[in-house]
């Protein structure tokens, strides 16, 4: 079948290739990239979706930094999210792993047990832990009764209820675990026999070989988190609706009941565009500041 | 053959395109095959219907649907499923999918819209008017209660046939009264008695926390707007440009709410202690934990499945003081027919059933259930927009109860219907809601005052007004 001559198999292989990632690339111009592109002219727009959107220029983003006090609220809330959730899920996810990491029987069980909530519905898991948090019958409510403290209004405490959330969230580790484990199992083993010759503590391993060759696996989890935490959405818009007193009113909570709820379809589109600024801006820094603390060898 | 696979794979993609670009759910490809049949082969006209599920047990909508085509043999409601309301703010169902259908111009014949979100639909060009169909001999918009049909009238046309209609009452625990050396037969008559009585029923246990509650001002179901209402605010101007959120008495009226969150412990812990509080047979009135409360007539059918026995009563809502007249406000669902649905005409039939005659045949399929299924001794109605509908429901269901305690209750309800007021019509009624709502939190969790929470509200609202009319006055 081949023909001969290398050049001629690759440019083949090239077009089969773009042919049978076609459906995708099409998929994603026609459903991702227009639509991004469309909400940069919609974000200048006053449109309330059943009519004729009118150019109004800046106006949106002019009302978005002096008019509208939820914009500010919605950020700080976003912010408070992502600055506990990102670093707690990667401790959390990276302390499973290293758990999980030992060669015991039925080791496969445990990671499947810890593995299996980051694949519930997030739909379904959240009312799960609705009732998790009920104030009398709830799983958590009773656990931290039993040790005679008495249960924070989990989502009806405006101070607690962002994070009643996040502990939530912590529920889903076990998919940054899976990275993780991967990330250690490609640490070379020889590394660890050398040092144990050279008597190195079990701690001392963790900080000097395990820590520095897990930089890269950590680096993508931190990048993944924020951008994913900066999302969050799916579970104040089913267990709290942004309540109480809006301290779970995330941004894209704000922007969804801007956009569906209120019809501002223009304006949704320039907090859209904002967030992806604010979330360029903190990947840009964070591939920056990786240069310092990043192994890739 | 290496052109044949490459021709095969070319196809494959374009197959593969198509799948995705096409991107339609069943429902509507069955929407289409209907638009496509046509009267002449005998079939019915099918009436793309949203918001009407033939699925929910015990609703009577099957049977509604099925006795439509009975009496209108050439026409059939084709009920397709509809998001319901969002969980937390339970003030408005889910538009999403309608403004979907509307702006992608695949709208449904007839959809299902709360009330005071006519006008938000209306004044955007989304809706037809249903004034043409209206001149028909056995049809009098008339029939339908007065502040139901307000509710669903804007710029002079009717927009919507209003369904069912609530009214919101007190209801009493009386032997909760009597548990706390209160006159079970006397109900609160002013907001200043209400706040008095809900001190006597109100129980701390040793750590401070709630064990018993006389009354919380935002539970079951009143809102800002009741004691807005009742103390003369009407958040709105008469023409609809002019948002008066933060007018005096509705200012005094939150301050009332503050105080009667302040009475058991401020918002923070009668909210976690509300957090608890389950429906059904768990419901907190029915257990004696709450000893009053104002909430929707619907509340009736739930004791009369899950405790028909109460010692309670109804009365109309206390009033600010003595000198005020008993006022209540009524929401309700309505059906409009979209711009550009296919069978405006035959969807006006349908709905023109469904608000009239339907729900007594809805009704009948209920009270079967609820006897034969569910074991209940009693039936409540519903309230019905259609004052004949409502009154052939009430002699029904109603007249002959040998319950005095449900009986006395439901023509509480029922009477109130001739002093409710309604939301005020506007194109930005779901934020005028969205807003109240804000304030009501901000102010009972003391994070502004109520009279600067009503402030920042309006101003929002105020905000969306000016921009809405704008734009109206230049088409």
């Amino acid at each position: 079948m081949l023909k001969t001559g290398h050049l001629k198999i690759s440019t083949q292989q090239k077009v089969f290739g773009l042919l049978f990632a076609a459906p995708w690339i099409l998929g994603f111009i026609i459903f991702t990239l227009f639509p991004i592109t469309e909400a940069i002219r919609f974000s200048f727009m006053d449109y309330n979706i059943l009519e004729e959107p009118n150019w109004i220029g800046i106006d949106n983003y002019r009302h978005m930094f002096t008019k509208d006090p939820l914009f500010y609220k919605s950020l700080y809330n976003t912010a408070y999210y992502v600055i506990f959730q990102v670093p707690l899920s990667i401790f959390v996810g990276l302390g499973i792993a290293l758990m999980l990491n030992k060669d015991i029987k039925g080791i496969a069980a445990y990671r499947t047990l810890f593995y299996m909530p980051s694949i519930v519905p997030i739909v379904a898991g959240t009312i799960l832990w609705k009732w998790m948090f009920h104030q009398q019958y709830g799983i958590l409510t009773n656990f931290v009764e039993f040790f005679g403290i008495a249960a924070p209004g989990w989502l009806s405490d405006p101070g607690f209820a962002k994070n009643s959330i996040i502990i939530m969230s912590l529920w889903g580790a076990g998919g940054g675990m899976i990275i993780y484990l991967a990330g250690l199992k490609n640490i070379p083993r020889m590394y660890y026999e050398s040092a144990e010759l050279d008597g190195a503590s079990s701690i001392k391993k963790f900080l000097y070989i395990t820590l520095p060759l897990l930089t890269p696996t950590i680096f993508f989890q931190l990048i993944m988190g924020i951008i994913g935490s900066f999302q969050i959405f799916t579970q104040a818009y089913v267990m709290t609706g942004g309540g109480p007193n809006d301290s779970t009113l995330f941004y894209y909570l704000h922007l969804f009941y801007s956009a569906f709820k209120h019809w501002k379809m223009g304006y949704a589109c320039a907090l859209a565009w904002v967030l992806f600024i604010i979330i360029m801006f903190f990947t840009v820094i964070n591939f920056t500041l990786s240069k310092k603390w990043v192994h890739y060898s | 053959m290496k052109k044949l696979l490459a021709i095969i794979l070319i196809f494959m993609m374009l197959l593969s395109i198509g799948a995705c670009s096409s991107d339609d759910s069943s429902e509507e490809s069955v929407s289409k095959t209907n638009e496509e049949k046509s009267n002449d082969d005998g079939e019915p006209t099918k009436i793309v219907f949203w918001g009407l599920n033939p699925e929910q047990i015990g609703s009577g909508n099957k049977e509604m649907i099925e006795a439509f085509h009975e009496a209108y043999p050439n026409l059939e409601i084709d009920a397709q499923s509809t998001p319901g309301t969002e969980g937390n703010n339970y003030s408005t169902q889910d538009v999403t999918k309608l403004l979907a259908a509307i702006a992608a111009g695949n709208p449904p014949d007839v959809a299902v819209l709360d009330r005071f979100m006519v006008s938000q639909f209306a004044s955007r060009g989304a809706l037809s008017p249903l004034d043409p169909y209206m001149d028909q001999s056995d049809f009098d918009i008339n029939e339908y209660e007065g502040y139901t049909v307000d509710e669903v009238t804007f710029d002079s046309k009717v927009w919507a046939l209003p369904t069912g209609t609530d009214t919101r009452i007190l209801y009493w625990n009386k032997e909760a009264f009597r548990n706390a050396g209160l006159d079970p037969e006397k109900p609160p008559k002013t907001w200043d008695e209400l706040l008095e009585y809900s001190k006597k029923l109100t129980a701390f246990d040793a750590d401070g926390k709630i064990e018993k509650i006389g009354f919380i001002p935002n539970y079951g179901n009143s809102w800002l707007y009741l004691y807005g209402f009742q103390n003369g605010g009407q958040f709105l101007s008469d023409d609809g440009r002019t948002a008066m959120l933060n007018q005096p008495e509705i200012v005094e009226a939150l301050e009332f709410m503050v105080e009667g969150y302040d009475l058991g412990g401020g918002a923070e812990k009668i909210n976690t202690f509300k957090q608890d509080l389950q429906g059904g047979a768990d419901d907190p009135f029915i257990n004696g934990i709450v000893g009053m409360k104002i909430d929707g007539n619907w509340t009736i059918g739930s004791i009369a499945r899950y405790k028909p026995d109460l010692d309670f009563a109804c009365a109309i809502a206390p009033t600010p003081d003595e000198n005020t007249d008993p006022i209540t406000w009524a929401g309700g669902w309505s059906y409009c027919i979209p711009k550009n649905a296919k069978h405006a005409k035959e969807g006006f039939e349908a709905i023109k059933y469904v608000t009239t005659d339907g729900m007594l045949i809805q009704a009948e399929a209920s009270a079967k259930y609820n006897k034969e299924e569910q074991g209940s001794q009693y039936y409540i109605p519903s309230l019905a927009a259609h004052k004949p509908t409502a009154e052939k429901l009430f002699e029904k269901y109603v007249e002959g109860l040998d319950n005095p305690a449900l009986k006395d209750a439901f023509q509480v309800a029922f009477d109130a219907k001739s002093v409710a007021l309604h939301r005020p019509v506007s194109p930005v009624g779901g934020i005028l809601w969205t807003e109240h709502e804000r304030a009501i939190d901000k102010a009972i969790y003391k994070e502004l005052t109520a009279q600067e929470a009503l402030d920042a509200g309006n101003e929002v609202v105020q905000t969306e007004l000016d921009k809405f009319w704008s734009d109206y006055d230049n088409k």
